[in-house]
């Protein structure tokens, strides 16, 4: 097989394998889904320079490699006298360390989703960011909390003050459908 | 559906578009770049540089050569103090030190500890305040410090003919232009980790050479770095930094049967300083080893509130380790404690516990590898001084070490 190819098919499968807990990596650091997503490209990017120069047997370990990659592109990305980590907060708000009750046969049309995504735009960067961990990159809280910075029942108190949010607003809609 | 996948469809929308990017990067894999020159290219390019450089001064230059036939970097005399990193973003030098009217230096978490003595000669000045965040203050800060280096330098007759500076963010530009000039000396200077770092390229240590007075200053070099940097850690990986090839070639060079390493400082759940100095005019290995000087501010998530662990000079030297943990701890018997219970979890013996403390930075950052040393930790109390205490590594041989992997 051509070097070419052989990059290319590297490239993909560690695409493939890395993309999500990469992207979780950098979006737990950046600002928001805007940088984040630069970021993820550039990290990307550097992969392939990577590979273009060197090619796929100079890499032992894509993942860390990647994550290193990633590291530097947010301190390129925020370093113009930004500190990275500029979302820890000292709200510290009570809440009852309730346990994460799932509900089951949410019926979710596009239009719910899509208010549910645009209430939680509206909320701090963090609650989002937060939300996005939990439940798309499917980190545990303790886990989060260490990326963000957080306190551990930081993240748990945002967390569920927003899905008991979350849910009353879906209730009322349901009332106000029915 | 259930909540949780509810949730997480509506967060669909903050994902990156994934194929896009893919796209993207396979374009850009796919495109053919003149400009680029393979690996192999380059290194025979450097041999050949380094051929003629022998042929013509009749220096030997090289040091050797590893079980691979690398060609180890030359390591022959150094004498400037240096240190490679200044921090990161986080709490990088910008905010993090201070210096004082009365030549005082401290950082900004702890201000009842002078850190004056701490600090090399050379950067007993305004290196720490070097980043303002008026752009062309900086710039003239930079000019200054670059001043100060070019003092330093002519202080040992370096020839500045030779000498370039660049200002590209990274580094690898040096690898493939520079290192095809091994006349041409570098000096980077770049706010790349929110830093001032001067590098220069592993190769150009050659060109250094003035007399019998060479210079080096610590290189620094990200990624991709050169196939030198195979020469450490288990061969294959291809993120070391050069700082590794630069520990194994001096204890190569001095024959050492250990060998002082020392993180880069930036560690996964915080942006680490660590400062590392040492005194380049060492003669022989213990002189070098007896001049390690490390500072680091062990910072995570416990930093902020419980306090900070600072590995920092004792008894001349210090090789320091960091820890990866994510137990808050508030000095090194704690630090030490933590290392336990990773070592536990990790499934490591007692007997093994200090090279599980090792080979769990492998783990947690597989960039770096320490072949061997003696573990010190010291740690300053607010009230009750330095304590230190050891823990003694057994070393490979460097037979091991070079043909690891």
């Amino acid at each position: 097989m051509r070097l070419e190819k052989m990059n290319e098919a590297y490239f993909k499968e560690v695409y493939a394998q890395t993309k999500n807990t990469v992207y979780a990596y950098i979006y737990a650091r950046a600002k928001n889904r805007d940088d984040a997503v630069d970021i993820f490209q550039e990290v990307y990017m550097e992969l392939v320079k990577i590979l273009k120069a060197n090619g796929s047997s100079y890499i032992n370990s894509p993942a860390a490699l990647l994550t290193d990659i990633a590291k530097k592109k947010l301190y390129a990305y925020y370093k113009q006298n930004e500190k990275l980590d500029t979302f820890c907060t000292d709200v510290f708000f009570s809440c009852e360390d309730e346990p994460f009750v799932h509900i089951e046969n949410i019926s979710a049309d596009r239009e719910t989703v899509r208010e549910i995504y645009n209430i939680l735009k509206k909320k701090d960067d963090i609650v989002l960011k937060i939300f996005f961990l939990y439940f798309q990159a499917d980190m545990k809280l303790s886990e989060i909390a260490v990326q963000t910075g957080l306190n551990e029942s930081s993240v748990k108190n945002k967390l569920y003050r927003t899905i008991r949010e979350l849910r009353e607003t879906m209730k009322r809609e349901d009332e106000n459908n029915d | 559906m259930t909540e949780k996948e509810f949730f997480a469809l509506a967060l669909e929308n903050e994902l990156p578009d994934f194929e896009e990017i893919e796209k993207k990067c396979v374009c850009e894999l796919r495109k053919k770049d003149n400009k680029n020159i393979s690996t192999k290219a380059k290194l025979l390019s450097v041999a050949a540089v380094l051929l003629l450089l022998v042929g013509v001064s009749g220096i030997l230059i090289l040091s050797g050569t590893n079980a691979d036939g690398v060609v180890l970097p030359d390591v022959s005399v150094y004498s400037l103090w240096v240190t490679d990193d200044f921090g990161g973003c986080g709490y990088s030098d910008v905010n993090f030190w201070e210096y004082t009217d009365n030549g005082t230096i401290y950082n900004d978490f702890e201000k009842d500890v002078d850190l004056t003595d701490y600090v090399p000669p050379l950067f007993k000045n305004d290196y720490f305040n070097y980043i303002d965040e008026d752009e062309e203050n900086t710039q003239a800060i930079q000019a200054d410090i670059i001043a100060e280096l070019k003092k330093y330098l002519e202080l040992i007759d370096f020839d500045f003919d030779d000498l370039v500076f660049v200002e590209d963010e990274y580094p690898e530009e040096l690898s493939t232009e520079v290192l095809l000039d091994a006349n041409t000396c570098v000096f980077k200077k770049s706010f790349y980790n929110c830093g001032y770092l001067l590098y220069v390229n592993i190769k150009n240590e050659v060109c250094l050479k003035v007399d019998n007075k060479s210079v080096s200053l610590h290189y620094y070099a990200d990624y991709p770095v050169t196939q030198n940097a195979r020469l450490c850690g288990n061969g294959t990986y291809g993120e070391v930094l050069l700082d590794d090839v630069y520990f194994c070639a001096l204890a190569q060079y001095f024959g050492a049967d250990k060998l002082a390493y020392v993180d880069n400082g930036d560690r996964e759940e915080g942006w680490l300083p660590l400062l590392i100095f040492y005194n380049a005019d060492a003669k022989n290995n213990q002189e070098l080893l007896d001049s390690f000087y490390v500072l680091s501010l062990r910072a995570s998530a416990a930093f902020y509130a419980e306090g900070y662990v600072s590995v920092s000079a004792c008894d001349n030297i210090v090789l320091a380790g960091e820890i990866e943990t994510e137990i808050p701890f508030v000095g090194y018997e704690n630090a030490y404690k933590a290392a336990v219970k990773v070592c536990e979890d990790e499934g490591f013996s007692d007997a093994q516990l200090a090279g599980c403390t090792i080979l769990y930075y492998a783990s947690a950052d597989s960039a770096y590898r320490v072949p061997c040393y003696d573990f010190r930790f010291c740690v300053e109390e607010k009230e009750d001084g330095m304590d230190c205490f050891s823990v003694t590594v057994p070393c490979y041989s460097f037979a091991e070490y070079f043909s690891v992997g």
